[in-house]
């Protein structure tokens, strides 16, 4: 029976071959190495470089999903989730897009579901008082506090409260932006929208921003 | 001069609020205007503030990704073989109905080196491909021409659904690591 682990499994994948990869062996990463290469390394058996793009992207996908969701326990999970479908769906992966945008629109497409699922659920927690009147549970502690590492918390609340009041098409880009941490480029892949008006929303949300925090910019 | 504000505090939030990043001309217009430097002075302090909200690396939640790797791959094994499994048997109930299963005519081409133990295996799978083909010639006198030519095409869509489901299942075969 054939062992095939690394690059010489790698070199037989249709992939390796386009993109030309022969390298060596390989357990620790240049933290320079391209998402791309990551990724065909990863094709071809390499945990190592999955792990790597792990420790790229974690943060980040924790950081959008937890100001998208208001729960940062949460957050993780569906971190967790979206990196156990990008590896499931490594081999489907289009090299000609970014590895950034895939994994980012696969954890957005989970937060949207998850948004959904809460939207179902906060209807299921109406409910009548004994006058008949329509009632809404207290879900303040469902949040978990996405920007409780900061150590200012009125500026964390602040913050959270002038994104969240955003309209929601800045709000996404500087989710996308910020807590991303993606670049204008990417955000334009990732939208479908031309680089300008990309560039032009976020300059409006970035005033409503400014005006709204403006007690903590001095 | 208000077009030309929203072009440089436009610049000052791609640059992040860093003059230095800016045009000449730009940063001729800065010195001019009390407001674009109020605003660069603003988005320098809102970048400062922006980019502490990633949080610090979360050694555990990177473990927890990574050791749920192998439980996902055993599962993602198992429901991947599913198709492969059910395609193949399309597969062959199309080629049986069709003019069932070429058997001992293959199995004569074996180089005579095979094992004993391969013999006997394909000795089996020989007589099983008499049956088939038995059933099928049975099958082929009274199975109209149409029903046996979309088995056909079946049979065809069988192959192409393995060989695709196989290809996606190779990635995560059991043989692929020593986990």
């Amino acid at each position: 029976m054939v062992l095939c682990w690394g690059p010489a499994c790698l070199a037989s994948t249709g992939r390796a071959r386009k993109t030309g990869y022969h390298g060596a062996a390989v357990q620790n990463h240049d933290p320079q190495l391209a998402d791309e290469e990551l990724v065909n390394r990863a094709l071809g058996g390499d945990e190592a470089a999955f792990a790597a793009l792990v420790r790229r992207y974690q943060r980040r996908l924790t950081a959008f999903l937890g100001q998208m969701l208001g729960d940062v326990e949460l957050a993780k999970e569906l971190t967790q989730e979206a990196f156990l479908r990008a590896w499931t769906a490594l081999e489907r992966f289009d090299p000609h897009y970014r590895f950034s945008t895939w994994l980012f629109r696969i954890a957005h497409n989970l937060g949207i579901d998850q948004l959904r699922r809460r939207r179902l659920a906060t209807v299921s927690l109406m409910r009548d008082d004994r006058e008949g009147e329509e009632l809404e549970l207290e879900l303040s502690d469902f949040r978990k506090d996405p920007l409780g590492h900061l150590e200012n918390s009125e500026l964390a609340r602040s913050l959270r409260s002038a994104i969240d009041e955003l309209r929601p098409e800045y709000r996404e880009l500087v989710l996308l932006r910020h807590f991303a941490a993606l670049s204008y480029q990417e955000i334009a892949d990732f939208e479908g929208m031309p680089l300008g008006t990309v560039k032009n929303k976020l300059f409006r949300a970035h005033s409503v921003l400014r005006k709204a925090l403006a007690a903590y910019l001095g | 001069m208000e077009t030309c504000c929203d072009k440089v505090q436009q610049a000052l939030v791609e640059a992040a609020g860093e003059i230095e990043l800016l045009g000449a001309s730009e940063q001729a217009h800065l010195r001019q205007c009390t407001l674009c430097s109020e605003v660069a002075v603003g988005e320098r302090a809102l970048h400062g503030i922006l980019a502490q909200v990633v949080p610090p690396h979360d050694e555990l939640l990177e473990q927890r990704i990574l050791s749920a790797i192998p439980a996902h791959r055993a599962r993602w094994r198992m429901v991947s073989l599913l198709p492969v499994a059910a395609s193949l048997l399309v597969t062959l109930a199309g080629a049986t109905l069709v003019g069932g299963v070429p058997g001992s005519s293959l199995l004569a081409l074996l180089p005579a080196w095979s094992s004993q133990g391969w013999w006997a295996l394909f000795g089996l799978a020989s007589d099983w491909g008499v049956v088939l083909t038995a059933t099928a010639r049975a099958a082929g006198t009274t199975v109209p021409v149409t029903a046996q030519v979309t088995a056909g095409l079946l049979s065809l869509a069988g192959l192409a659904a393995t060989v695709g489901m196989a290809r996606r299942w190779w990635r995560g075969r059991l043989w692929a690591r020593a986990d």
